[in-house]
């Protein structure tokens, strides 16, 4: 008898600590489901990974899975390496090169990506590469344009 | 995720299971966490052997020991247990959060948030699904440093192997693999606090693990990180090392063993455990003088085969090396004490652990006991060794491992803290049958008869 209630008194003390956390995923899944809950898998993932979900999609469906791309990103140093580790996941096994320099090629790799990011992303960590808009349309004046998408155009 | 999961569980229950000597939610648990390890191994091999990954060829070999497996097993329904008011409260507090936090989980996608999960775990597992083998990855790993191509492959491999089921690299399917392991962590716990532990205890501990915020934090948000499974594999290996020392059953050192090996094949952080639990077996077998092969087999067969292949396969790790830097000792320290002693994330765990350990001592708990929150302690310092003498800059390290790490740990607190309680409860009990002056000789013969 008196063990129950010590154990009832140190489950209640738990449960009273662990109440506000419990209270905040009772709101957090609650948003989640009004948010996510109608939406399909491609548009949840596209909603939680923008722009980076839809652009290495359009990628994908450009560049084909043994191909090689350098990816053109007007973006800032720390998104650099998020898309980096984000693009070489959605288009494996398609080999991936970011960097933030207008004019970067690779030998051996026929395909170029040029992404821009959004303007939060870009105001939270601005860009600091070297992006030369003319010099980038005289380069990819002479190439093919595959396709051309939301935030993102792939030439050969 | 059900099937593979399924699947899982089966082989592990055909591998391990006639050495649980448990209920169903034993079976269930330890099936699943040792099923999902020896896929993964078995994925590795056929892999480096040239076999395609099919699931037929992945399931095949277990169809037959299954078929003998079945023929030994008892057959019916589990039976379900009447549960006292504490204990029926108990276990429906342990739904609570599991049950706020699965929807979620569902629901999200890989997020920004799930960073390892898609730039180590699942990375792997997508490139040796895509690849059909594991050379491939590990003959472009310089592309990917992200990727951490020196981490063990557990995770990556049953990833895979969920991959292969599905017959697409579904991310969303395959992080499911976290919440799998948070309830065959709950059942392991239950299990094993069951057997150092009345019910009343067990249960109401379980519910306390079951709603720590940073363990469902670990298992729900943060889904498809390596932190779970490694949580069980550690629970599990250091329970039941703790249970051998005390009551000397080989199936507790063999299934110890094995697990404390899938934790060196699932995390850095479990290679060194496994180092202080291969101490702890030898110094065990050492002191008895034990010259018996079978039990120093069952002690060191896995472990060295998992450390073989870990040095054989995998490129040396790059965490540690630069030097050491005694300075980061310090903030290193403080860090590991304010976080675990921070009601936020763990509640009370690492407050009762303290308690416990000073009750512990006071009722001369046996060295079984002791191993529990020795291996807190010895990971704890592991992890202070990584920050000394690792190159990373100390703050970003803590603020990217060291909760992560405590959560691993905080289900191992909790069991000794319930170990703790049910030996002070079984004491209390003993002492007030001595203390209590028998009604009649009838009585006290009956006493004794029941006691013996």
């Amino acid at each position: 008898m008196k063990s129950g209630l010590l154990l009832l008194g140190l489950l209640a003390v738990w449960m009273a600590l662990c109440w506000p956390h419990l209270q905040e995923q009772w709101g957090t899944t609650g948003r989640t489901w009004e948010t996510l809950g109608s939406l399909s898998r491609v548009e949840r993932a596209a909603a939680v990974d923008e722009p980076g979900y839809r652009a290495a999609q359009a990628i994908a469906r450009g560049v084909p899975a043994a191909g090689c791309v350098v990816v053109a990103a007007h973006t800032g140093p720390e998104r650099l390496k998020y898309y980096q580790s984000r693009f070489a996941y959605y288009l494996y096994p398609r080999r991936v090169r970011l960097v933030d320099r207008s004019g970067a090629a690779e030998p051996g790799c026929p395909y170029l990506a040029v992404f821009r990011d959004l303007a939060p992303g870009l105001a939270q960590d601005p860009f600091r590469g070297h992006w030369d808009e003319r010099q980038l349309g005289d380069r990819t004046a002479s190439m093919t344009r595959v396709l051309a998408a939301d935030r993102v155009e792939v030439y050969r | 995720m059900p099937l593979a999961a399924a699947l899982a569980t089966l082989a592990g229950w055909v591998a391990v299971g006639r050495w649980v000597r448990g209920g169903w939610t034993a079976q269930l648990a330890l099936g699943f966490a040792a099923g999902a390890g020896l896929i993964s191994l078995q994925l590795l091999a056929l892999g480096l052997a040239g076999v395609p990954w099919r699931p037929a060829w992945v399931l095949l070999p277990w169809t037959p020991l299954l078929a003998l497996r079945l023929k030994g097993a008892r057959t019916g329904w589990p039976r379900v247990k009447r549960l006292n008011g504490v204990e029926a409260l108990a276990l429906a507090a342990a739904l609570a959060a599991p049950l706020l936090w699965l929807p979620y989980e569902r629901l999200m996608p890989l997020s920004t948030r799930n960073w390892d999960s898609w730039a180590i775990w699942l990375f792997k597992a997508k490139a040796f699904y895509l690849d059909g083998g594991v050379q491939g990855f590990f003959g472009r790993a310089g592309e990917f440093p992200f990727a951490q191509p020196s981490y063990p492959l557990l995770v990556p491999l049953y990833g895979t192997f969920v991959y292969l089921l599905t017959g697409s690299a579904a991310d969303h399917v395959a992080k499911a693999l976290s919440p799998c392991y948070f309830f065959a962590l709950l059942g392991a716990f239950y299990w094993l606090a069951r057997r150092m532990a009345p019910r009343p205890v067990a249960l109401v501990f379980l519910a306390m693990l079951a709603n720590l915020h940073m363990v469902n934090i670990v298992a729900f948000e943060l889904a498809g990180y390596a932190d779970t499974a490694l949580s069980v594999y550690v629970l599990l290996a250091a329970g039941l090392l703790g249970l051998w020392w005390k009551a000397g059953e080989a199936a507790d050192l063999a299934l110890g063993s094995l697990f404390a090996s899938l934790a060196a094949w699932t995390k850095n952080e479990g290679l060194f455990f496994l180092a202080g639990a291969g101490l702890l077996m030898a110094a065990r077998l050492g002191l008895r003088r034990s010259l018996d092969w079978r039990l120093w087999g069952a002690a060191l067969a896995s472990p060295g085969a998992l450390v073989a292949l870990r040095a054989g396969l995998l490129p040396a790790s790059d965490l540690a090396g630069g030097g050491l830097n005694w300075a980061n000792l310090g903030p290193g320290l403080r860090s590991v004490l304010g976080h675990a002693f921070d009601t936020g994330p763990y509640n009370l765990t690492f407050w009762l652990l303290a308690a416990s350990v000073a009750a512990a001592w006071k009722l001369r708990l046996g060295a079984g006991w002791w191993i529990l929150p020795g291996t807190v302690l010895w990971q704890a310092t592991g992890l202070l060794g990584v920050y000394v003498t690792g190159r990373n800059e100390i703050q970003w390290w803590i603020g990217t491992s060291l909760d992560r790490i405590l959560a691993q740990l905080a289900p191992l607190a909790l069991l000794a803290t319930a170990a703790a309680v049910g030996a002070w409860f079984e004491q209390a009990a003993s002492a007030s049958r001595h203390l209590t002056p028998p009604r009649s000789s009838r009585n006290l013969k009956a006493g004794t008869k029941k006691r013996a």
